[in-house]
């Protein structure tokens, strides 16, 4: 076991875990932040996705021990990370999820690509959304709510 | 009641406060009010803040929204001012909880409009008694009953308590569709916001204090037994409570693991890479080409069972040509996003609380009740949100596990499977081969068609199943609405060495396939325009208009240059679905450029959530058509991840539109019915476009995209 200093949400938590300890597992577990969530457990699918430093990750297949206090890591339970509070509501506007599960990591991906590109076409909705699976098939509300949040960015 | 009392007893205490109930779902809380039952579905507090349970689970389906919908349109109550909070799984006070078979709403519709009306004319009853008038001049809406020509009105929450202590009424009049001010109206769930902030609770994120965590290693292949393992070597490595045999059986057969115990996940799941098991009791090994041989072998055979519909010896009599053909379809894996896992806390009072991420608590109450040795009334099953089920978590096997360990150890125990566990274990959607003949006469009518399904029965898993019947849900899905002359349609049972189960559609999602796809290989053959031909062979009205709706929908008959359509029926779970697919030539495959669909499922409550489903369906009938199929080689499944078991990604997902008919016939199931169709409105496409007869499941032999 080591000690490991992360910044979650510009909180910053002293976890103990062992250094190989997948960064998704040691956020649900032991931080006890359950909004991320797990699906593959092999980079396939997505669901586990969190941001680094505002970019996209998937915290299931990284070690903790890669992780540094610098890194500004974001989850869905963030307040007050830019435009996710816009993102969340242009979801709930288009009642974007089914089953819910794996939009954590939709919403994240998607405020990371809003946050880059404010007015995505389908051509960029589609490439930087390709990395989360969504077996209730969410895919075209997740279009809107992304059309919706830039809308309203933009308005 | 007060608020607490009341809270504990709909599960939303401590813990479970979260399960329903988070800051944000629950709206309104009114200080210093005293909570009143008026049935074990609604309460309303002496302020007038009405609550009412949703018993379904809730798996993004959205009865969430929906049953509640249906009582308070009946209580006269704003949908958009009630709490909703998830019931407990309990027989006694909300009847069948179970779901499967897109039945939430089309079997508990009038009863649960009834618990709506009781409460309406208990309040209107209360109301009458203390203006001392009769109850015909009195009328509800809004959350208050109001004297007819009258300023005067009293609140539910000042009438609630009066009306608690009234006989409950025998008879109650529900109200007339056209008055409805919910019913059929799109409505935002009230389990979004909690699902856009991470907040929702699903059976994964349950977090008890004392909790263990179990990784398990279940027999690689379908089934098998733990002759011995290296249980010292295990319990030494660090961070590893305990280990044990999971002697956990399947359809009468073992189907045992390995459980390692510790206090995190990961800790628990790294520690299987070091076991070392014998195993024992495997079953024959079979791989796909074994499988479908034997079903092969069955042809030939004298069916196990048939049914046939317009015998006409005459026409019979003039057939002087035919057609035939053979169509194979895969297992499938569900693959809910949440893998299958489950907290149970068997207490040293003898007392058991678990926590489920099930299709049904009340069978997993059952279960835990026989594992523990412990009264039923002694065990509450508080149920979780679903990350998804499609009929798989309405098998209780992860609840069953997590009961054991926790039985064993008397602390909470929460089985977590990992993706690969997930798939490998199945139980998978049935593979099938289907053979088709049909017939013709010198003027090229049509003059007999027979279907023939050659599969496993999930019915006849069980020892001791009447292997000699198929019930007609085998048949699901192969619309026998169809006023063919000489129509047969006709079973065999096979018995393999691997679990099936119920999927989304069940038997209908492959039937629809083969049959809409030989239906077009016989208009084809005719010369027939695919929807015309259908047309013709239909009676019942709502098929005809659904298919005339799809037609000018999809904009059938007049398709853009390089533009191919296929279409295709289905009549399930009590609704009326069509399809029509558009694609485009692309190099030697083809685009999928869109999908249009029309679904009659009567009367609609949540109109949204129906589209939803409508287009999830969609999006999982495109994955089964040309990606999906679980291989098994060697007795294992080949593919556990899902990067050889790909699902459709937003990139691949066409364009959907979907149009809902609007009429007053009883609710029909939305849940599963949009997927029916997809795959052979998908095939018969791309027929047109290549000339490609695609019989078997996924669709390999050309690149779609
Ligand atoms: S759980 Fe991390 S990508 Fe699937
Ligand atoms: S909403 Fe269920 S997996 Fe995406």
């Amino acid at each position: 076991m080591a000690t490991y200093k992360l910044n979650i949400n510009k909180k910053m938590y002293e976890v103990e875990a062992e250094p190989d300890t997948p960064l998704l597992w040691v956020i649900r577990d032991k931080v006890g932040l359950k909004g991320t969530k797990f699906g593959c457990g092999a980079a396939h699918c997505g669901v586990c996705t969190i941001l680094f430093n505002g970019f996209p990750i998937k915290s299931c297949t990284l070690a903790v021990a890669a992780v540094t206090p610098e890194i500004e890591i974001t989850t869905i339970e963030s307040t007050d990370f830019k435009n996710l509070k816009v993102v969340q509501d242009a979801w709930t506007k288009v009642q974007a999820p089914q089953c819910g599960y794996c939009q954590s990591g939709q919403i994240l991906t998607a405020v990371s690509l809003l946050n880059q590109n404010p007015t995505p076409s389908d051509a960029d909705i589609n490439t930087a959304m390709t990395a989360v699976l969504c077996r209730c098939g969410t895919y075209p509300r997740i279009k809107k709510a992304i059309k919706t949040a830039s809308q309203e960015l933009n308005a | 009641m007060k608020r607490r009392d009341f809270l504990q007893i709909a599960g939303v205490s401590g813990l479970g406060l979260m399960l329903g109930c988070t800051s944000s779902g629950n709206k309104v809380q009114s200080a210093n009010a005293e909570d009143v039952e008026l049935s074990h579905f609604v309460f309303i507090d002496t302020n007038g803040v009405v609550t009412i349970l949703n018993h379904k689970p809730e798996l993004g389906q959205g009865v969430y929204q929906a049953i509640p919908m249906i009582i308070a349109e009946e209580l006269e109550v704003d949908i958009h001012k009630i709490n909703i909070i998830q019931s407990l799984a309990d027989k006694e006070k909300y009847g069948n909880q179970g779901i499967g078979g897109s039945t939430s709403v089309r079997r508990g519709y009038t009863e649960l409009r009834k618990i709506g009306a009781t409460g309406r004319i208990l309040l209107i009853q209360a109301a009458a008694n203390q203006w001392q008038c009769s109850v015909s001049e009195c009328s509800a809406s809004n959350g208050s009953v109001s004297r007819n020509g009258s300023k005067v009105k009293l609140s539910y929450g000042e009438l609630v308590i009066a009306a608690s202590q009234l006989e409950v009424p025998k008879e109650v009049e529900l109200k007339k569709s056209a008055d409805f001010k919910i019913l059929g109206k799109p409505t935002l769930r009230q389990d979004i916001p909690m699902k856009v902030k991470g907040e929702a609770v699903f059976g994964l994120d349950v977090e008890l204090d004392n909790m263990l965590y179990a990784s398990v290693e279940r027999t690689p292949y379908m089934f098998g037994a733990v002759d011995s393992y290296n249980k010292e070597a295990i319990e030494a490595l660090p961070g590893i409570v305990s280990t044990s045999i999971l002697k956990t059986d399947l359809f009468g057969k073992p189907r045992q693991g390995v459980a390692i115990l510790s206090e995190d996940y990961f800790t628990a799941y790294k520690a299987r890479k070091q076991l070392k098991i014998e195993w024992t009791a495997i079953p024959e090994v079979y791989d796909d080409a074994k499988i479908f041989g034997a079903f092969h072998k069955e042809k030939s055979k004298k069916p196990t069972a048939q049914r046939n519909k317009n015998k006409d010896k005459t026409t019979l009599s003039n057939q002087v040509d035919t057609i035939s053909a053979e169509y194979e379809c895969p297992y499938e894996a569900h693959s809910p996003m949440e893998p299958m896992n489950a907290t149970v806390w068997v207490k040293k009072d003898s007392t058991v609380e678990a926590w489920l991420p099930t299709q049904n608590g009340q069978s997993a109450r059952g279960s835990i009740a026989e594992i523990t040795g412990i009264q039923k009334e002694n065990i509450t099953i508080n149920v979780t949100f679903l990350g998804g089920g499609f009929g798989r978590r309405s098998l209780q096997d992860f609840a069953i596990e997590a009961a054991h360990l926790s039985n064993e150890t008397k602390r909470p125990v929460k089985v977590v499977w990992s993706r690969e566990d997930d798939t490998n274990a199945g139980p998978f959607r049935p593979a099938t081969l289907n053979v088709f003949k049909a017939g013709f006469d010198s003027q090229k009518n049509l003059t007999s068609f027979s279907n023939h399904i050659i599969a496993q029965i999930i019915g006849h898993q069980w020892p001791g199943a009447d292997l000699t019947k198929i019930g007609g849900g085998t048949y699901e899905g192969a619309y026998w609405g169809y006023n063919f002359a000489n129509y047969t349609q006709a079973g065999t049972t096979v018995q393999l060495p691997v679990p099936i189960w119920y999927w989304r559609s069940v038997y209908s999602s492959t039937n629809c396939f083969v049959n809409e796809s030989f239906v077009d290989e016989v208009a084809n053959h005719m010369g027939m325009d695919s929807i015309d031909f259908r047309l013709k062979h239909m009676k019942d009205e709502r098929a005809t208009t659904l298919i005339n709706t799809i037609r000018k929908q999809s904009n059938w008959d007049n398709p853009a240059p390089r533009e191919f359509k296929g279409v295709a029926f289905a009549h399930v779970f009590g609704s009326y679905s069509a399809q029509v697919v558009t694609v485009e030539k692309s190099g030697a495959g083809v685009r999928i450029k869109k999908v249009d669909a029309v679904i009659d499922c009567g009367q609609t409550i949540n109109p949204d959530t129906i589209e939803a489903q409508i287009e999830g369906s969609i999006i999982m009938g495109l994955t089964a058509a040309y990606k999906g199929g679980i291989s098994i080689q060697g007795g294992k499944v080949a593919n556990s991840n899902f990067d050889k078991y790909e699902l459709l990604r937003i990139n691949e997902t066409p364009e959907i539109e979907v149009q809902i008919m609007k009429n007053d016939h009883a609710p029909g199931g939305i849940g599963e019915p949009g997927f029916p169709p997809t795959p052979p409105a998908l095939g018969n496409a791309i027929f047109k476009a290549t000339g490609l007869r695609i019989r078997k499941l996924p669709m390999t032999e050309v690149s779609i995209t």
